[in-house]
């Protein structure tokens, strides 16, 4: 099987300027691959860089050094060299990111925030608002929130509209970020329920999970961050 | 000039060495940059850091010093900084928009709000009254005017009102880009919010060109895919928006972003 | 003891300017040309423009006329005539075909001109853009450039308030199809009169030092938008005085019960069509 992402050496320091010039490092020469179908599990207490590497990837985080190489329309891409314009069709098509807290838009109703990564492929606003309306059903909005802006919503009804935003539209990698911390339990296994179906239809799933239950259900490959080195081919599942 | 389809592998607006000089004091200097067609571009820094300066001096406002900004304009690729008077003028009412700060400068003030808007399509050859009637008052909507106000000056509006009025008179030639200098600086926050959305809908709806020069990291971040970062006059720090803001590089960077009181 | 003036007024280093001026407006028809305009004895807003046009092309054999809202005999008309009779003594005459210079305020006769003849005008505002932009050097290079759309803002305005296009006076028009220019305040009935006008109409501006020029037979068209096009205005009254029915007349309320009349606004042609019908 090949490899849909393959992170190739990369590093990551932050120098606080105005903390009188502190260096975190927080990866160093970090090598892993990872492959379609499959689900790789972060794990690691605070600080030892998950998050950091799923924003690495999503090219949010910039790359110190290193590759990070993305299967992108048949064609291996470096996210660290790619092109902004490049980046933006990656985010469209390729690689998915939920993040730990949704950033809501003011005044835009909750429907709308979810449907906006199907509009922006191109796809029909009634098709994307019938496929909005049922994973918004799935993930137990209620209907009357739907045309509401997500600003005054719970946390966790606002993490469900960032689940229902991230998991509408399908990608071939998908970066979740602690996507079920603030989630009841029904909640919780529709989501992982989600992500077995994103993995199932050959997504690459990465993600970080906080607790062990839902690690558990998930399954996969889990990767203990802490050990900050890891040789590429250790990591063959 | 090379025909009328501006060449899709040339980007829509590069900006080269562009410096600018008042006398001693700098404007802006050593600029160099690239905007996509269907990019939005942030200018963020504090007051006097230049943004503005480079905003007119891409505008053709002001003469620069030295350094070009070539335009893919759809008679081909232009030197703003070089052409003559009557191109610049003729880009400057069809292909490129341009909003002030304060809609005084932007608008004609002792003109109806569909007078402001059908002025550009006048200027552009349209001879029918009804047509341009039609089309202003469906940009009225767009911009969340209601269109019973379609006769009124624009003394009579709001604040919020004005500078939605002004994107609405800009956009209606459809320009190739928009330039936007600080439109929702001195608006209440609440109808901050209201411009804002107007302009995230018009952006992702038209997938208009633009650059923005504004203060608010906030504003910067919802509309803008890359973004940078001026200091005195120069540029400090680009990348993604989330780059930026996110994990800022640069000392000034880090201290601008950090300065933001998060509600 | 009586003072000596120079023939008709001016100097003749003065006139010469000014005809240098005039030449050059012919030149280019419609193009507002600035010219160093002098005191004349009278204040601004009584036609200085004009009196220096009328100084300027004067000579022992013209014969002039002076109207002021149409009718030879209103303080304006009496004052200039006077004004070159005093200055020139000049052959002065009411009578449109008779004169050779016709110097106006807000008509154009009613009988039509001849090419021995030259209109002048006295012109307030003769910047057409000043409405839609006050900045006189942006004014320019709206001409320059003929970036003339914006003058249609104007009507634009006028049709959504009144429905129409409601601009009686000065209308603003397109000559030989390259500036646009302000008729001065003539009713807008008269604009078709300096279209292929067999006469030549020249145009001062006293205060703006200004002027311009429709050489005989240019175009001249007033703008108007397609679906309104340029009317003239109609009255279902004839003139009470003579009867015609195809000139420009005026109102007016003859006693307290608010009684209206219609008459000629051109007086010499009203009576002079009364005298021909008593013929």
């Amino acid at each position: 099987m090949e490899a849909v992402l393959k992170i190739i050496n990369i590093s990551k320091d932050f120098v606080l300027h105005h903390q009188d010039g502190t260096r975190l490092q927080v990866l160093d020469h970090f090598s892993m691959e990872f492959f379609p179908g499959k689900i790789t599990l972060l794990n690691g207490p605070s600080g030892a860089g998950k998050s950091t590497l799923l924003r690495m990837i999503y090219a949010g985080y910039r790359t110190c050094r290193g590759n990070i190489m993305v299967k992108h329309k048949d064609h291996f891409v470096d996210m660290v060299q790619a092109s902004p314009a490049t980046i933006y069709d990656i985010r469209l098509h390729t690689i998915g990111y939920v993040s730990q807290f949704l950033r809501v838009v003011p005044r835009v109703s909750a429907l709308d925030t979810v449907i906006e990564p199907l509009i922006q492929r191109g796809v029909s606003e009634s098709k994307a608002r019938e496929k909005g309306r049922q994973i918004l059903r799935r993930l137990r909005i209620p209907e009357n929130l739907w045309h509401l802006s997500a600003t005054t919503f719970s946390g966790g009804e606002q993490q469900r509209i960032n689940l229902a935003r991230g998991f509408i539209a399908s990608y071939p990698i998908m970066l979740l970020d602690e996507p079920t911390a603030s989630l009841d339990p029904d909640n919780r296994d529709t989501v992982l329920n989600l992500i077995k179906e994103a993995v199932r239809s050959g997504s690459c799933v990465i993600g970080v999970f906080h607790n062990q239950g839902d690690q558990e259900k998930i399954g996969g490959r889990a990767v203990d961050m802490t050990r900050k080195y890891f040789h590429p081919t250790e990591v063959e599942h | 000039m090379t025909g009328n389809v501006p060449d899709k592998s040339l980007p829509l607006l590069k900006v080269q060495n562009l410096s600018k000089f008042y006398g001693k004091n700098m404007g802006c200097h050593d600029i160099n940059f690239e905007l996509a067609e269907g990019e939005v571009i942030g200018v963020v820094g504090e007051s006097g850091s230049g943004k503005s300066t480079l905003l007119k001096c891409i505008a053709g406002k002001i003469n620069t010093t030295n350094g070009s900004v070539f335009f893919n304009s759809l008679y081909g690729f232009v030197d703003l900084c070089q052409c003559d008077e009557l191109l610049l003028r003729q880009l400057t009412r069809t292909q490129i928009g341009y909003v002030t700060q304060n809609s005084v400068d932007g608008l004609r003030m002792n003109i109806s709000a569909g007078g402001n808007i059908g002025e550009r399509l006048m200027a552009n050859g349209m001879r029918n009254y009804s047509q341009i009637r039609k089309i202003a008052l469906e940009w009225l909507e767009k911009v969340e005017i209601e269109t019973n106000r379609i006769d009124d000056l624009p003394t009579t509006f709001s604040g919020g009102m004005q500078q939605r009025l002004q994107i609405a008179a800009n956009l209606v030639t459809d320009p190739k880009i928009i330039l936007m200098d600080e439109p929702t600086s001195g608006l209440d926050v609440s109808v901050q919010a209201r411009l804002i959305d107007v302009l995230r809908k018009l952006v992702s709806r038209l997938r208009l060109s633009m650059i923005l020069v504004t203060h608010d990291l906030a504003v910067a971040r919802m509309l803008s895919h890359r973004l940078y970062v001026m200091k005195e006059g120069k540029i400090v720090e680009s990348g993604l928006s989330d780059q930026i803001l996110d994990d800022p590089r640069e000392p000034y960077t880090q201290l601008l972003v950090s300065s933001v009181l998060k509600p | 003891m009586s003072l000596q003036y120079n023939f008709a007024y001016l100097d003749e280093q003065s006139k010469k300017m000014i005809r240098r001026s005039i030449l050059k407006a012919m030149a280019i028809p419609g193009f507002q040309v600035p010219f160093g305009g002098r005191e004349m004895p009278l204040p601004y807003g009584w036609g200085t423009g004009g009196i220096q046009l009328t100084a300027s092309l004067l000579g022992k054999e013209d014969c002039l006329k002076v109207i002021d809202q149409g009718s030879d005999d209103t303080t304006n008309a009496v004052s200039i005539k006077d004004f070159f009779k005093k200055t020139a003594r000049i052959e002065i005459t009411e009578n449109t075909e008779d004169a050779t210079i016709i110097q106006t305020r807000h008509r154009i006769p009613e009988t039509p001109l001849t090419p021995q003849q030259i209109m002048v005008y006295q012109v307030p505002i003769p910047e057409p853009l000043q409405f839609i932009e006050p900045k006189r050097q942006e004014n320019a290079k709206m001409h320059a450039f003929s970036e003339y759309g914006t003058m249609y803002v104007k009507l634009y305005e006028d049709i959504a308030r009144h429905e129409r296009i409601a601009m009686a006076f000065d209308y603003p028009v397109h000559v030989n199809g390259r500036y646009i220019m302000s008729p001065s305040p003539i009713p807008k009935f008269d604009n078709p009169k300096l279209h292929q006008s067999c006469a030549m109409h020249i145009f001062g501006a006293g205060r703006e030092k200004r002027i311009y020029a429709v050489p005989p037979y240019t175009d001249v068209v007033s703008l108007d938008f397609e679906d309104y096009p340029f009317e003239l205005e109609e009255w279902d009254e004839s003139c009470a005085i003579c009867g015609s029915d195809q000139t420009f007349l005026d109102e007016i309320i003859t006693d307290d019960e608010g009684t209206r009349m219609f008459v000629c606004s051109d007086t010499e042609f009203c009576s002079r069509v009364r005298q021909k019908g008593k013929r």
